[in-house]
């Protein structure tokens, strides 16, 4: 009779199912899993994807700027991460890990695609509204605006910024992330912001 | 006593700027209206990036899910299979392997009601509450005496709802089979092993 590898996994999957747990499991839990999807085991790798997925596509779609491009970006990072488990050294925590692995992969596909060569956050659409958006900036028109600015950023400042303002990790966990000093990281951070700002005063100069 | 640059006060707002350097803004902002001013826009500026978030939409989730584990079923090795040698061998049997998955899915759509055994070994994706009672069922006993149903029509009693989308051979120690029920509301995905 044959035997399956992921068989570990599955029960203990089963069993948080069946304990009616619904939170984020704990780190030595994800270690188990990830020592289990080392070995093989696709039912836990199924469950590594299933507790980062929202995380990488929060950070693929800010960078990308659209749905099919994160969901793509997604897929290529679980499959490059399911490729390069073994490398990973499962003492440290998966998440530094993945966040590497989808600015690498939101690199490529916006380097592939060419999608935002040509056209800077400066010659960006300016939709109209009734007031100061440093008033109302928590509308939903205002959110959709600030994506389609930073995913206009060059890839490296709007990967900066998404990490750094959005997924709020500190420069040093950017810097890994991006494979850069924390210093270049800092830098450009600040011209990222600093065209964001701009983007805003020009929306406000329009709507006032 | 002079401003500091746009860019130092994008990263005092942000909290990046260490030392002497953050005193000396510190001061400098509380006495400089024009620049506890851009400090604020800053400070809005990092609000507004953190609330454009995008929850990733639902059905997207199970989706993503499903295909990231089609695309490593079908990969030709897994995370501790990266020896070149070994590579080299996998890909000369590859041919073979096709034709063995071929002959074993033809024989899968082919051969029921004589359906093998079914041994539960993974779930992916959302899991419907039918599915859910499936799963459990196959799976609350132990390893060494699998949970197993007689028939993919057995299999689908829990599921009054559910629809076979495709059913696919991978490699393995024995033939590894998918099969993929699609919902309404969700979709999941079984791998099992026919012995």
């Amino acid at each position: 009779m044959s035997t399956f590898i992921g068989m570990r996994s599955e029960v203990s999957l089963v069993q948080w199912m069946s304990d009616g747990a619904s939170d984020h499991p704990g780190p030595d839990a994800v270690r188990g899993f990830v020592v289990a999807a080392k070995a093989g085991d696709v039912a836990a790798f199924g469950y590594i994807v299933e507790l980062h997925e929202s995380r990488v596509f929060r950070t693929a779609r800010a960078i990308l700027g659209s749905d099919s491009d994160a969901e793509d970006a997604v897929q290529e990072v679980f499959v490059r991460a399911y490729r390069y488990l073994a490398r990973f050294d499962e003492s440290r925590e998966l998440a530094p890990w993945l966040y590497r692995i989808t600015a690498n992969v939101c690199r490529d596909l916006a380097k592939n695609r060419r999608r935002h060569h040509g056209v800077s956050i400066e010659s960006l659409h300016l939709a109209s509204s009734q007031s100061g958006p440093f008033e109302s900036l928590a509308r939903q028109e205002q959110r959709e605006l600030i994506r389609e600015a930073i995913a206009r950023l060059p890839y490296k400042e709007g990967a900066a910024i998404t990490l750094r303002d959005l997924e709020g990790l500190t420069t040093r966990e950017v810097a890994k992330a991006l494979g850069t000093t924390e210093a270049t990281v800092r830098s450009q951070i600040s011209s990222a912001r600093a065209k964001l700002r701009k983007y805003i005063l020009r929306i406000e100069r329009r709507t006032s | 006593m002079s401003c500091p640059r746009d860019s130092e006060l994008a990263l005092y707002a942000g909290g990046e700027l260490k030392g002497r350097r953050r005193t000396w803004t510190d001061g400098h902002v509380r006495e400089c209206q024009p620049c506890a001013k851009k400090v604020g826009e800053f400070h809005v500026v990092r609000s507004a990036v953190a609330s454009s978030a995008v929850t990733i939409p639902a059905g997207l989730r199970a989706g993503i899910r499903v295909s990231v584990l089609d695309r490593i079923a079908l990969d030709d090795g897994g995370p501790a299979s990266r020896n070149p040698l070994l590579a080299g061998i996998l890909w000369a049997c590859a041919p073979l392997a096709l034709l063995a998955g071929v002959a074993a899915v033809w024989d899968l759509l082919t051969s029921e009601p004589e359906m093998p055994p079914l041994r539960m070994a993974g779930i992916a994706a959302e899991v419907p509450e039918g599915a859910l009672l499936l799963s459990r069922q196959l799976n609350t006993v132990p390893p060494e005496s699998p949970g197993r149903a007689d028939s993919l029509d057995e299999a689908f009693g829990a599921l009054d709802s559910g629809e076979l989308i495709f059913v696919e051979a991978g490699e393995g120690p024995g033939v590894l089979a998918q099969l993929r029920i699609q919902t309404a509301d969700a979709s999941i995905e079984i791998h099992w092993l026919i012995d």
